[in-house]
Formats: structure tokens, sequence, C-alpha cells
């Protein structure tokens, strides 16, 4: 089976005035406004550790199922669970959230790693890079 | 999307995309640089136009080829997508707690 190059995404978040284990509580509430499943049209949910979920998140018009593992549930820590999609070209990637506590409230650092980096088989990087500024500077210019 | 993958995995066909990003050419002067035969090089142009990449215009007797920029902007969607889709959760688990009263 060919390597598929992937790549790392990475968000962070100081919530002040709130502890990580309130932070934690509302990230992981599928009912929650302000949690991770909020944009899902329909979430399907077995929130404990190798528990299985079932989302599907609308972009522009087009549904896309997701399903993954909850592989790491740690109240007020960590919650870390796989992600599946197309997007991901079915294959495993991993979203891991944690919540420090900092300067009186929570830190929140969500990583997204193995995420397909759109490629199949060995691309040279330098190619493709070359290529897709050379297009940039060439829709610019148009 | 995997007709584009497939398209520029190979570097020939990447130094092709690459020349045409400096504006339309005709397929001879796309050929010219390769040490390959004008067929050779053809085949190539043949599986980027299948993949979309690549459009053929004729003026005249005179064939030139053109890029087609969408196919590749696809391919960079996905990761681009998620990166914002985990921007917007974030933006509202903050903005949650923005709203809640100071206790």
């Amino acid at each position: 089976m060919k390597m598929i190059k992937t790549t790392d995404l990475e968000c962070t978040r100081q919530i002040p005035n709130a502890t990580p284990q309130e932070v934690y509580d509302v990230w992981i509430d599928p009912g929650h406004p302000g949690g991770l499943w909020a944009s899902a049209t329909k979430v399907i949910l077995t929130a404990k550790v190798d528990g299985l979920f079932y989302t599907v998140l609308e972009h522009e018009g087009t549904k896309y199922a997701h399903y993954g593992l909850i592989t790491q549930l740690e109240p007020g820590k960590v919650v870390q669970h796989t992600w599946v999609s197309q997007g991901t070209r079915g294959l495993e990637s991993l979203v891991t959230t944690t919540f420090e506590p900092r300067d009186g409230g929570t830190f929140v650092r969500l990583r997204h790693t193995g995420v397909p980096d759109d490629e199949e088989g060995r691309l040279h990087v330098m190619g493709w890079n070359f290529v897709l500024d050379s297009l940039a500077k060439s829709l610019r210019k148009s | 999307m995997d007709a584009t993958f497939l398209a520029i995995a190979d570097p020939t066909r990447r130094a092709i995309l690459d020349r045409l990003t400096l504006g339309p050419a005709r397929v001879t002067d796309v050929a010219a640089p390769f040490a390959m035969s004008l067929a050779g090089v053809s085949k190539h142009v043949k599986v980027l136009e299948r993949a979309g990449l690549v459009r053929r215009a004729r003026k005249g007797r005179e064939h030139t080829l053109e890029l087609e920029a969408a196919p590749l902007r696809e391919v960079a969607r996905w990761t681009a997508r998620y990166q914002q889709f985990w921007t917007e959760r974030l933006d509202r688990l903050e903005a949650h707690f923005a709203q809640r009263k100071k206790p």
C-alpha cells in the first residue's frame, strides 16, 4: 500500500474565567452550541472510551458523514477521538483536544493529526509547492 | 479528485503544468524541454486533459494548451476546510464563555 503524506492542523484558545472542567463539559456536550458537535446536522454519540460516533456536517449544500472512535477521555483534561470522512480519504485521522489551567482560565489546544495531505502516492513536495505557488501567482495576475 | 492526484504524481506532468502557469502554449513549445518524443509528451498531456487540469484550444491549424485551475484548488480544499471548521468550533466555544456572566 502506498504511503500517503499527512499534515497536522492546530488551533488554540485561551478561555478566561472558566475552569478546564467547565470548558471540557461544554466541548463534549452533543447538545451545546459551544461544543464540538454544534454545527452538525445529526449526531449519534456514545461518549465513553471505545465509544463510537456518527455525525453529519454540511458544507456548501453537501452533507459529509463523519465517523470516529473515542480513544481518550479524561474529564477536565483531554478529549481524543479518531475522525474519518471523505475529507480524510477514509483514513483515520486523530483529533486531540486538551484543557489546561492557565492565567486564571483555560488554555485549549486542538490538534488534528494525520490529515491526508491530499496526495496519493509520493509527490515531490518542492515540485508540488512550486506548482501551487506558480498557480497562485498566475491567478493573482489574471 | 483521484484523477487529479494521479495526474500530478508524475514529474513530467508537473513540469507541463508549471510551464502552463506562464500562459497558454503550443503543444510543441510545451514538449521542447523534455528528452522524449512529441508522442511521449502528448500522452502526458492526455492524462492532464482527462483529469481536467488542461484544456486544448484550436486556432486554425495550431493546437494550444491552457491550464484549468479548478481541480488543483479542489485538492487543497479539505485541509483548509478542516482548519476553518476547527477554528469556528473554538470561536463558538470561546464566545459561549465570553457571554456567560462572571461569577
